[in-house]
């Protein structure tokens, strides 16, 4: 896993490590792998957006220290919850500039979970909706 | 003579027709319409609302709370023990996780959505995990007990009270968890359900638990569902295995980043690459 600790740590401080709110679904799996006590931001572009079971991921390519670009793996909810909360698997395209909230992976890996993801015209990708129901 | 006739010929005609459309207009329905008309109406996609089993929010924080079954004191000192040294740690392996089954109780609190399949001989129980549970509504007797084993979903028999679906369900395996707390029961368990319609957009589910062996007196938890809005409403099943990027290994829960992808082959030699789905590991 590559380690992006610098990168981390600043985004910490950036956000002054916000207590996270409760998402409205929840993974099954543990989550002990993700810092939910923490929350940073990244920019970059989307490489994939898989629209998959049992979770969703967003691979984001984000410049690196060392100039050539790290490719981040961003775990969101099954495409069924997704749906339900207005994000299509046309909601992101590959080369999208995006800014992602997310709860780092504890271990420092160039992972996480989807907080929500602004795009370049501004709208916001999140749990919370918009959508029906 | 010609206009008599023909007015006997209508009247004719019109004697026997005028049953058969009278017949057609009230045609008595069979058998089986008539047990399907009989049957509430509960059609649509149903989701689980705040729950004692499953909880709603974010496991990193709501996996501190826990349901207060009324377990006799070595059961809850085994499940406070559980708490302390896996849930809270963060440790615990929910078997869903790894494409186990729901299991009841559990089909019964939702994290997605469900549906009630309501026929005359039998109510299924649609998850959208994917799970499905049958509840025998035929008259049927539980099977002889040389004929039962413990199962995930157990055996469910139910019959009408009114409007009211009651169902009990035994045979249920022990150890299968509850809720993501890792709640469970002994394998003496018996569910009793009481399943209403209670308005147009509400179901809800009593369920009494008697557990000889766990408990110390019955537990009695209501479940609510709620009918989802659109017009269309979608459903899906969640395979555990189609994109599986969170693999256990050694007990603990693995996340597979970028670098580690690379490293997940086809079974097959690269021309027989299109034969292996997308995501599927080498063996």
């Amino acid at each position: 896993m590559v380690k992006l600790n610098v990168l981390l740590a600043l985004g910490c401080a950036a956000l002054g490590c916000a207590t996270f709110a409760a998402s409205p679904t929840a993974a099954h799996h543990t989550a002990s792998m993700f810092a939910a006590d923490k929350e940073i931001v990244l920019s970059g572009t989307v490489k994939q957006f898989q629209y998959t079971n049992p979770h969703s991921w967003i691979q984001v390519l984000v410049p690196g220290d060392a100039g050539a670009p790290v490719e981040w793996s961003i775990e969101t909810q099954a495409p069924v919850v997704l749906l339900r909360a207005g994000i299509k698997p046309t909601s992101l395209q590959p080369g999208d500039k995006v800014t992602i909230k997310l709860h780092p992976l504890k271990d420092g890996g160039a992972g996480g979970e989807m907080v929500e993801v602004t795009k370049e015209d501004g709208s916001i990708i999140s749990l919370r909706g918009p959508g029906p129901n | 003579m010609t206009g008599l006739r023909g007015c006997g010929f209508v009247l004719v005609v019109a004697a026997m027709v005028l049953p058969w459309a009278s017949r057609a207009a009230d045609a008595p329905l069979s058998d089986q319409a008539k047990a399907f008309a009989a049957l509430p109406d509960w059609s649509g996609v149903w989701m689980g609302t705040g729950t004692l089993f499953e909880r709603p929010g974010n496991p990193n924080t709501d996996r501190m709370l826990r349901d207060n079954p009324p377990y006799k004191p070595a059961w809850e000192a085994a499940y406070s023990k559980f708490l302390g040294d896996v849930v809270r740690p963060g440790k615990y392996l929910d078997p869903l996780t790894v494409g186990y089954p729901t299991g009841m109780l559990r089909t019964m609190a939702p994290a997605r959505g469900i549906q009630f399949v309501v026929r005359p001989e039998m109510v299924w129980v649609i998850h959208e995990r994917p799970d499905l549970r049958y509840i025998y509504t035929d008259g049927r007797p539980f099977p002889p007990k040389d004929e039962l084993w413990p199962t995930f979903e157990g055996y469910s028999i139910g019959h009408w009270e009114d409007d009211t679906l009651v169902v009990e369900t035994i045979s249920m395996m022990g150890g299968v968890p509850l809720d993501r707390t890792g709640l469970i029961l002994s394998d003496q368990a018996k569910a009793t359900e009481r399943i209403r319609k209670i308005d147009a957009r509400t179901i809800t589910d009593e369920i009494t638990i008697e557990d000889p062996v766990a408990f110390t007196r019955p537990w009695t938890i209501t479940r609510r569902y709620t009918k989802r809005n659109e017009q269309y409403p979608r459903v899906e099943s969640v395979s555990s295995l189609e994109n599986q990027r969170n693999p256990v290994v050694g007990g603990t829960t693995q996340i597979l980043l970028a670098d580690d992808l690379a490293d997940v082959n086809s079974p097959y030699t690269d021309d027989l690459r299109p034969f292996a789905l997308p995501k599927m590991p080498a063996p």
